[in-house]
């Protein structure tokens, strides 16, 4: 019986440790090859042996003049940044107006709203591009932000945080003599501070994963997302060519996981109000 | 003050605050709908004039090869990654709440670290695990003793290959949305059934399971629109371009492909808006039936 017992206990450890191993194994891989001296076979590669290699390698990537991860990054940082905070300010102050009051229409409108959660994006991709012709806004920033702005989802996680908040301060607001978007600018923003930092950073991972979009729109190599010069490396076969795509997936992995590190909970918050919409 | 003065006075403040997201909305998400089926019905390259031809572009691509092929793997594709996936995930959760709390977070940590990874890096990621010859994964199952897997150019494992991938990001998300709905279930209710003599088997099928009910719908609806949708890990698995696309004989051609394909590899706007009637019109059935069968169980 103890025996069952114990030797159940060390397979549970196992499988759950089993699965922490599937989970960083790709990432951990792609950083010892990077970190590997070129040319040493796959089935030794499982830890990094070569400090001064994987500087080479980075420098390298760094370097490049053609498709320059750096230079994407900046592109991925601005677009992102640009959509991040037109979301914010539109998606919040939809949500403060549903989460705080009523009018005719309210529920129509909301789950309007939400129901675009159940499309396939590919539905209005076509007609997205087309609107983005007609507003000249290929291979642009804006052409890259606006479209994703009016996010259901982040609409989502500002109401569900702002129905919690008392209605009396809006009460105390209106006394004070605070207008209607006062209230708003100056009670119930500060006080979503949370949901602004999930709402950031949930809206930041997706919007530098995002691929198909900007493999829509943009043409000119020098406005290249990072998702698109990195799929340029996708399925290089020899050495000196893997190892530069290795260190360009390293490269373009760093800012999720940075936010991930340090910003785990908000993170975890976004994308489980992600899945319990509804 | 009249009816409509009156009204406006009362509510005005309240539309023009959901005015900025609305604009957008309409804009970008409700004109590009109803466009779109427009579309559908039109023959139209993008440049020229579009011409009404009724249903003919529905005819034309459901008739055309790609259009079975393409929905082969689809439905190949959900069948393995909704079920599969989602038991994974749910065995996950019910191992990881037998922790205590400071490990249960690591390992939810941990499970969910690829989620944050974009699929576009998971799929590059993979191509090269997947590779004959040099990747990790051919080399392991070698070692172990099974050979002439080619997940890359046989199509009889494209299709997983691709499911592999999806999975491997997938199950960390429906881990981390069962594993909260776990912990939501009132500890006294697991307690009780000790006290009657449950064993853990017993404790899952008639405690977590029935209470995780809610959770699962979710994670079952979600996984089936995620998985309709499938397109960065096919197209980069299969090193599509616009020349070359689906990877060998078609075994990695999934339907988002096809649509991009149809639209600005060959300009067929209209055929491709058909294609992605379709595919919407799939996704809405499916969530439809879903949502009707739950609340036909719910309801005996």
């Amino acid at each position: 019986m103890k025996i069952l017992r114990f030797s159940r206990n060390i397979i549970r450890w196992l499988v759950a440790l089993l699965w922490v191993v599937v989970a960083v194994f790709p990432l951990w891989y792609t950083f010892s090859v990077v970190f590997s001296p070129p040319g040493v076979p796959v089935t030794q590669q499982f830890l990094p042996s070569s400090f001064s290699a994987g500087i080479e390698k980075i420098t390298a990537v760094l370097t490049q003049t053609n498709l320059n991860i750096l230079k994407a990054s900046g592109v991925t940082l601005l677009y992102a940044t640009l959509q991040v905070a037109g979301m914010i300010f539109v998606t919040s102050l939809a949500a403060y107006e549903f989460a705080l009051f009523d009018f005719p229409g309210k529920n129509f409108l909301f789950i309007l709203a939400l129901s675009s959660l159940m499309m396939p994006i590919v539905v209005t991709l076509i007609p997205l591009f087309q609107v983005s012709i007609q507003l000249k806004w290929l291979n642009t920033l804006q052409g890259l932000a606006v479209p994703g702005m009016a996010s259901a989802l982040a609409l989502f996680i500002f109401r569900q945080f702002m129905e919690s908040l008392p209605r009396e301060l809006i009460d105390a607001g209106e006394i004070d003599g605070a207008s209607h978007f006062g209230i708003y600018r100056l009670i119930i923003m500060p006080l979503s501070a949370n949901a602004v930092l999930t709402v950031t950073v949930w809206a930041f991972v997706n919007a530098w994963a995002n691929y198909i979009w900007p493999l829509v729109i943009l043409t000119k190599p020098e406005m290249f997302t990072v998702s698109l010069v990195a799929a340029a490396q996708v399925g290089q076969r020899s050495w000196t060519t893997v190892d530069f795509a290795m260190a360009t997936y390293l490269i373009s992995a760093i800012p999720p996981i940075l936010l991930y590190v340090f910003l785990q909970r908000y993170i975890i918050q976004g994308f489980s109000t992600t899945g319990l919409k509804g | 003050m009249t009816f409509p003065a009156r009204f406006f006075h009362r509510y005005l403040k309240h539309y023009v605050l959901l005015l900025p997201f609305f604009i957008l909305f309409a804009i970008f998400y409700l004109y590009p709908l109803v466009y779109s089926i427009v579309i559908s019905l039109m023959k139209w390259d993008g440049i020229h004039a579009p011409i009404f031809v009724d249903i003919q572009n529905y005819i034309r691509i459901v008739n055309h090869p790609r259009f079975s092929v393409s929905m082969l793997n689809l439905g190949r594709f959900v069948l393995i990654v909704v079920p599969v996936g989602i038991t994974i995930a749910l065995a996950l959760a019910l191992l990881v709440d037998t922790f205590t709390p400071r490990w249960e977070k690591f390992f939810r940590g941990m499970y969910f670290f690829p989620v944050i990874i974009p699929m576009f890096l998971s799929a590059a990621i993979f191509r090269y695990l997947l590779s004959p010859k040099v990747g990790l994964i051919p080399v392991g199952l070698e070692a172990l003793g099974i050979t002439g897997i080619n997940w890359l150019s046989n199509p009889t494992y494209m299709v997983p290959a691709v499911a592999l991938v999806d999975m491997w990001r997938a199950i960390g998300f429906n881990f981390l949305l069962l594993f909260a709905g776990l912990k939501a279930i009132p500890r006294e209710y697991f307690e009780a059934a000790r006290v009657d003599g449950a064993n853990r088997w017993q404790e899952i099928r008639h405690i977590a399971i029935p209470q995780l009910e809610p959770v699962l719908f979710l994670v079952i609806v979600n996984g089936f629109i995620g998985a309709l949708q499938a397109f960065d890990i096919p197209w980069l698995l299969s090193l599509s371009t616009f020349v070359n696309y689906g990877g060998t004989r078609n075994g990695m051609l999934f339907p988002v492909m096809e649509i991009y394909m149809a639209a600005w590899g060959r300009q067929d706007f209209g055929g491709a808006s058909a294609f992605a009637v379709i595919l919407l019109a799939i996704t809405l059935v499916i969530t439809v039936v879903q949502f009707a069968w739950r609340k036909y169980r719910l309801a005996d």
